[in-house]
């Protein structure tokens, strides 16, 4: 199960305050709990929606060379552009392993120059199961966008292992069916392209709801018995940390029950409800 | 490293439950780390004896025992360590049985209805195969019927009984009585496994009780110089 830590996203107040005022040590605080919370990848994105692509770039740079200072996790840049993953890749320049979110399956001119520059690379590339009509609400049309995606990267010689499909995740209080959508989603995608990764965003369930906690965290381990391969979530929050657990262990990925049996000697279940 | 060195991590790799180099043990920290296997094959070329090493997996075992107690290990974790000993006697036991002459007698070997431990139980018929007696294991879980059907039908010489719980030692008794019942002369019935004693062994009417495997050996040395 490899988590990809959510925090340093310039759509939170506190990174965009940050970003803006150049607080360095803000900005590492959030990488560093995430890198003890045991994330394998740091998700930067500095789209903070207001500043212009160059002042993107810049402060993609910026947190990048902050993440490369403080961590030793492989790193995520996140972005809709591809000038700015493409400029921020350059001053990367190979340093630290990464990854690349995201494209959807609309494939048009920037998921395609994307989808390039993860080939041209060799990076893992998060794909979403959307197109210009937006997010299909049952999962035989999101499967039939990963196909055309699939094939894409095919073409363009991608390696399938390299390609992770989100699912997509809408709330459950809108639509009361969505978490079983998401979740035949991850299991077709595992059925049609079995060395394909999925990677889902969690949170989106609970929107809306109280104690989101709860569902947050029985979404994940029933995701990760569906085959989920990643989440993007905040692997500081304690309600992730045990679905994790709990979903390795009953999807049999968990040898012996240790990981279990050491998370429950490392008192993980004691600590209150709080997520 | 020397030989206690050796033995010492050995022992220590059983009870973390630490298969191999790619097992990351009772702890997790262990990946990487030279486990049972790889152990056991330095043992091996250090000419380290078959019985020290299984007796290094009895004292392992019994630890884990301990720790299984005092609720430290769970259920799992005690599983991990038996696979330790289990593949360990996968590797020993053909070394061993290539020398043999299986020329001392026949061995009829059970662990009882209702238990399933064998690790004991393979060890002294791996061991005593290694020392020359013709050995017929009929597993775990044995129901007395058929035990009884393959002592007629094998006719061996001496016939071994495993129980590791206080449950199955009842079995065990049970057992002892419908071979006893059968009169058949000669045929002298070991007895073993952790909770078994002396005491009990002279209870049901067992002729020889072995703490462990170097006992069984010297106890049926004996046996066959009265006989
Ligand atoms: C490994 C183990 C398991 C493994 C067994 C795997 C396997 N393939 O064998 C697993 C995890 C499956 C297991 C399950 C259980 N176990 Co368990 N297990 C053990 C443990 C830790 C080690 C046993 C062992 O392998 N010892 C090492 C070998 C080499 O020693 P040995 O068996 O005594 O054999 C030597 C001698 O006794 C003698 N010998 C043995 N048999 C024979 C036969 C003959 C003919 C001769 C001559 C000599 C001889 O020579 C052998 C070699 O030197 C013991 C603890 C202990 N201290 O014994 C608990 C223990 C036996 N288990 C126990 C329990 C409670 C259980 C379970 C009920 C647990 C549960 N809650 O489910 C189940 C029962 C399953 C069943 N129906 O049988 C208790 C028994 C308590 C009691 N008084 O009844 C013990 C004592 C642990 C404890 N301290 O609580 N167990």
């Amino acid at each position: 199960m490899i988590v990809i830590g959510e925090r340093v996203n310039a759509t939170r107040k506190r990174i965009r305050a940050a970003l803006e005022q150049k607080d360095a040590k803000a900005i590492q605080e959030e990488i560093m709990m995430q890198d003890a919370a045991g994330a394998h990848y740091i998700d930067l994105n500095a789209g903070s929606g207001s500043g212009g692509l160059a002042q993107e770039k810049e402060d993609l740079c910026w947190l990048i060379d902050l993440a490369l200072e403080c961590t030793s996790k492989k790193l995520a840049l996140d972005a809709a552009s591809p000038q700015v993953l493409k400029y921020a890749a350059k001053h990367l320049d190979g340093r630290r392993p990464w990854m690349l979110n995201s494209i959807t399956g609309e494939l048009d001119e920037a998921s395609l120059a994307i989808l390039e520059l993860a080939c041209r690379h060799r990076v893992p590339l998060i794909a979403l199961a959307m197109d210009k009509e937006g997010i299909p609400p049952d999962a035989a049309r999101r499967l039939a966008i990963c196909e055309a995606i699939f094939k894409e990267a095919e073409k363009r010689g991608l390696a399938a292992d390299l390609l992770y499909f989100d699912p997509l995740v809408m709330p459950l209080s809108t639509d009361a069916v969505q978490a079983m959508v998401t979740l035949q989603t991850i299991r077709g995608i595992g059925e049609l392209f079995p060395e394909a990764r999925t990677a889902m965003g969690l949170t989106n369930i609970s929107h809306g709801l109280k104690k989101r906690f709860l569902i947050n965290g029985a979404f994940l381990t029933t995701a990760i018995c569906f085959g989920l391969s990643a989440v993007i979530c905040d692997p500081t929050s304690k309600s992730v940390q045990r679905a994790i657990i709990m979903g390795n262990l009953l999807a049999g990925k968990d040898k012996f029950c240790r990981r279990y049996s050491r998370a429950v000697r490392s008192g993980l279940f004691e600590k209150g409800e709080q997520g | 490293m020397s030989k206690d060195e050796l033995l010492a991590k050995l022992e220590h790799s059983i009870v973390m439950g630490h298969l191999d180099a790619d097992d990351e043990g009772f702890d997790g920290t262990m990946e990487g780390t030279p486990g049972t296997l790889e152990l056991l094959e330095e043992a091996l070329k250090a000419e380290i004896e078959p019985g020290v090493l299984v007796e290094s997996f009895r004292v392992a075992m019994g630890k884990v025992g301990q720790l299984f107690e005092a609720e430290e290990y769970n259920l799992a974790d005690m599983l991990a360590s038996a696979e330790c000993v289990g593949k360990a006697m996968e590797i020993i036991g053909p070394a061993l049985q290539a020398v043999s002459h299986s020329t001392k007698g026949k061995f009829l070997i059970a662990t009882v209805e209702g238990d399933l431990h064998d690790i004991g139980k393979n060890i002294v018929a791996t061991m005593l195969k290694g020392a020359g007696y013709q050995v017929k294991d009929l597993g775990i879980d044995v129901p007395a019927a058929t035990i009884l059907q393959e002592i007629r039908a094998y006719k061996p010489d001496y016939v071994g009984l495993s129980a590791l719980l206080t449950s199955t030692m009842v079995e065990m008794e049970h057992v002892v009585r419908l071979i006893k019942e059968e009169n058949i002369p000669g045929l002298k019935v070991f007895i073993g496994g952790a909770p078994t004693s002396q005491e009990f062994a002279d209870k049901i009417g067992a002729d020889y009780y072995c703490r462990d495997v170097r006992e069984a050996l010297d106890k049926l040395e004996e046996v066959s110089k009265v006989s």
